[in-house]
Order: C-alpha cells, then sequence, then structure tokens
C-alpha cells in the first residue's frame, strides 16, 4: 500500500478514520440501547444508560478492545446498570408494572397480552439483582448455562439454583 | 432446564443459534470454526435468519433514533459528567440542542441521495448459489441526475458527483470496499480499517451508508469484495496489491480479488475523474 499521500477521495459525511465512538455506535449501539430499553422500559432513561455504558467501554477501551467479546461486556456493564438504576430509583419493579400493564388498556388487548419477554421482565421485579443478571443473560441473550455462570463469576450450579427459583415463580404466575 | 411456560425463551433454542451469539456474529466477533457454523447455519435456517434480519432492522432503527452526533455528544458528556442521580432538567435542553445540531448531520446523510433500484446490477454466479449482486449509484451532490454503473464498466464524473455502493447477498457475506488511483494509492472505503461488515440476506438491496466523492484527476478503480469468511481491511488491501503487481502496475484490466482461504466474490468499477 502506498504511502505518505493523501488520498484523492473523501467520505461523505466521513469520520476520522479509527473513530473509536463511531465503530461502537455502528456495531453495538443498537443492542445497548435495546437492553437499555428493555430493563428500562423508558426511552429517554435508556439513552442516558447507554451513554453512560459506553462512556465506560471508552474509559477502559484498551481492556474493552482485547476482551474476547466486546459485545458480551457490553451486554453485561447494560444490564447490570439499568438493574442497579432501577433499584436505586426505589420504585417498586411490581407496582410500575402493575401500572404500566393497566395503562396499556383494552385498545392493546389488555393485561392478558404480554409479549413472552415482558412477562419475565414483570416477574424479574421479585428477585435478587444477580437472579435478574442471570435470568436476563439466558432467557434474553439465551446463553448457556456455563456462559452466565462464567460471565457473573458463578458457579454453575448457583446459577442453575437462581433459574429454577425464578422457573418456579414462571410456574406459579405466568396466565395460562 | 426445563422450558418455560407460555413459549417464554428458556436459554439456548435447541437447533437454533443463541440471541447474543448472533448479535457476535453481526457483529463480526466470531472467527474461525465458530463463525463458520454460525454462517452456515444461518444460511440454512429461515428463522434465524430472520431474527438476524431484525438485528439488522434494530440497529437502523436506533441509528434513525439516537445519530450518530447525538449518541457521540451523550457519550462524551457522560465520560465528563458521570450521571449518579437522574438531571432531567438540563440533560433535556442539552440534548435538544445536540438533536438540532444532529438534524443538519442528517440532512447532509439522507440528502446524498437515495438510491432506487438500479438496473446497473453486477451478477456473480457460483455454482450452486443464488447470485450476489454488486450495484453503483452516481449523483449529483443534491441527490439529483442520478445513474447506475455496472461493474467492469468505466463511468466518467462531474465535478462533486458522489458514488453510493449497494449490495445484495444470498446469504451471509463479509464486505470491504476499497479504491486504487493511478498513483497506486489503496483507500480502504468502508470500513475504514479492522474487520469486514457482515452483511446478511434481505429481499431489497441495501446501499453502504456513505458515498464518495474523487477528488483530483486521472482513473480510480473501486473495488467491493464480498467473502464467505471473514476478512480484513489489510487483507484485502494487500490481495489489491498483489492484483496491482500481477498487471505490473496497471489499474485497467486487473482481475478478480484473491484471498488464501477464503471464497472471494469481487467487482469493480473504473471511474474517470473530472
Amino acid at each position: 500500500m502506498t504511502q505518505g499521500r493523501k488520498p484523492q477521495l473523501r467520505l461523505i459525511p466521513g469520520a476520522k478514520s479509527g473513530d473509536p465512538l463511531r465503530e461502537l455506535y455502528q456495531k453495538y449501539g443498537g443492542s445497548v440501547y435495546g437492553r437499555c430499553v428493555y430493563i428500562l422500559k423508558d426511552r429517554s432513561k435508556a439513552e442516558d444508560a447507554m451513554q453512560d455504558v459506553f462512556a465506560k467501554a471508552l474509559e477502559h477501551f484498551t481492556g474493552f478492545r482485547a476482551e474476547a467479546s466486546p459485545l458480551t461486556w457490553l451486554m453485561k456493564i447494560a444490564t447490570h446498570h439499568c438493574l442497579n438504576l432501577i433499584r436505586s430509583e426505589r420504585a417498586p419493579w411490581r407496582s410500575r408494572f402493575k401500572t404500566e400493564t393497566e395503562a396499556r388498556g383494552s385498545g392493546h388487548g389488555g393485561p392478558q397480552v404480554f409479549e413472552a419477554r415482558d412477562l419475565v421482565h414483570k416477574l424479574l421485579a421479585q428477585f435478587d439483582l444477580e437472579t435478574q443478571t442471570a435470568v436476563i443473560h439466558y432467557h434474553v441473550d439465551e446463553m448457556t448455562l456455563d456462559e452466565v455462570a462464567a460471565l457473573i463469576g458463578r458457579s454453575v450450579p448457583t446459577v442453575r439454583k437462581r433459574l429454577e427459583d425464578f422457573q418456579t415463580l414462571c410456574e406459579k404466575e405466568a396466565p395460562t | 432446564m426445563t422450558s418455560l411456560p407460555m413459549g417464554i425463551g428458556a436459554g439456548p433454542r435447541p437447533g437454533h443459534v443463541g440471541e447474543l451469539h448472533l448479535r457476535r456474529f453481526r457483529a463480526g466477533e466470531l472467527a474461525g470454526a465458530s463463525h463458520d457454523q454460525t454462517a452456515s447455519h444461518i444460511d440454512s435456517c429461515g428463522a434465524c435468519r430472520a431474527r438476524l434480519r431484525m438485528l439488522d432492522d434494530e440497529q437502523r432503527a436506533f441509528e434513525r433514533e439516537v445519530p450518530l452526533a447525538r449518541f457521540t455528544g451523550g457519550v462524551e458528556r457522560a465520560r465528563r459528567v458521570p450521571r449518579t442521580r437522574p438531571r432531567r432538567a438540563w440533560a433535556w435542553t442539552a440534548t435538544t440542542v445536540l438533536c438540532a445540531a444532529a438534524g443538519v448531520v442528517l440532512v447532509a446523510r439522507t440528502g446524498v441521495f437515495e438510491p432506487a433500484s438500479p438496473p446497473g446490477t453486477g451478477l456473480n454466479q457460483i455454482k450452486g448459489t443464488r447470485s450476489v449482486e454488486a450495484l453503483i449509484r452516481i449523483a449529483r451532490p443534491d441527490g439529483s441526475d442520478q445513474r447506475s454503473a455496472a461493474p467492469g464498466t468505466t463511468a466518467a464524473l462531474r465535478p462533486g458527483d458522489r458514488v453510493r455502493i449497494g449490495y445484495r447477498v444470498p446469504g451471509v457475506r463479509h464486505l470491504i470496499a476499497v479504491s486504487l488511483d493511478d498513483a497506486g494509492t489503496i483507500t480502504p472505503l468502508y470500513p475504514q480499517s479492522g474487520a469486514a461488515l457482515p452483511v446478511v440476506p434481505r429481499p431489497e438491496a441495501m446501499y453502504l451508508d456513505d458515498s464518495v466523492e474523487f477528488t483530483g484527476h486521472g482513473g480510480e478503480r473501486v473495488w467491493l469484495v464480498l467473502a464467505r469468511a471473514p476478512v480484513t481491511v489489510a487483507e484485502v488491501g494487500r490481495a489489491v496489491k498483489t492484483a496491482v503487481i500481477s498487471a505490473a502496475g496497471k489499474s485497467d484490466g486487473l482481475g478478480p480479488i484473491e484471498i488464501p482461504g477464503n471464497q472471494v466474490e469481487s467487482f469493480s468499477w473504473h471511474f474517470d475523474k473530472p
């Protein structure tokens, strides 16, 4: 490749070559924003949370790039950050989702019409942060038990137990 | 784990690719056997192909909802002032200002031109597969006077003309576009560095976000490379260099790009700069 000569073309709109933020935006933006929206159920808050997650990625950019899976790292940070935000709001998930469900009204099919992920989301409110994290990575990210255990730093039996607790509640509370 | 009631996803779906794995595939994070197995499964599984398209749509929706300028402004702000508690009042004001600025950028992006289905289509037939299509649209800066250029042809450019590259693929491919000018300068067009962009089959032709304006004088040859396995900009650059050397330094009449160990379909166009 010829060096030391300005290329005779220009990209439009273009960006600085190797702009890390643009790369993060194009590769991972949709995934991280989607995770934040899924947990926070508020697009404005989700955008703020997503910015926080990418800010952390930039702060640790060298280590971040060296990760075997930068996306897995981002999804883990996003999940943890959003779950913590909900906890810090001190608004019980259960009451919040009850309100949301009622607000849907019959025009959307009423409270009976839940997507599967909405149900997972609703039931998560009753568990601790670690179980919430494990459930999201297992049921939403569709990671294996081994992968979830490695990601959250727990043993497979521990993760299995957490998921089984969640499963038990699902079977008890899920509408038929 | 047994499956949950109501069809709730219960971990990895038997016989299918897990969602995070699909996302990693889309982000170009998989390599070697993991990549090949995933690509092969996606090629043969309509459900996973549809889910991959949904992830593609999710990214496009995100880019529409949160333009790049607003994203970068927000992230830089979050780096300077870590959020410890809600601060909606001033954040709203700042976001509004950034939205206004982003609007200008958005106009610049969408105002270039929106390619229609072009007649100038390049087809590559590989035995036993559907065709890959390579597309070029040329337009004035305001998007007017659009025209197509078929692969292998020469197109004359006027001052300010902008070129946009498109494709349609029958299976998962890894896309890189580079250009070579008369002086032998090879310039990555898309992406500008790193790994190729994984692209998936869609019913409609897809175009890269950026358009290109060629400046200076003389000729410029553009290659669109669609590889079966992951490939990097550096590898394609070396392959183009090899092609240039084998053609005695002349950009005219160069053959297809070859990358050892990878099945590659390449298309090229020659542009006469004004």
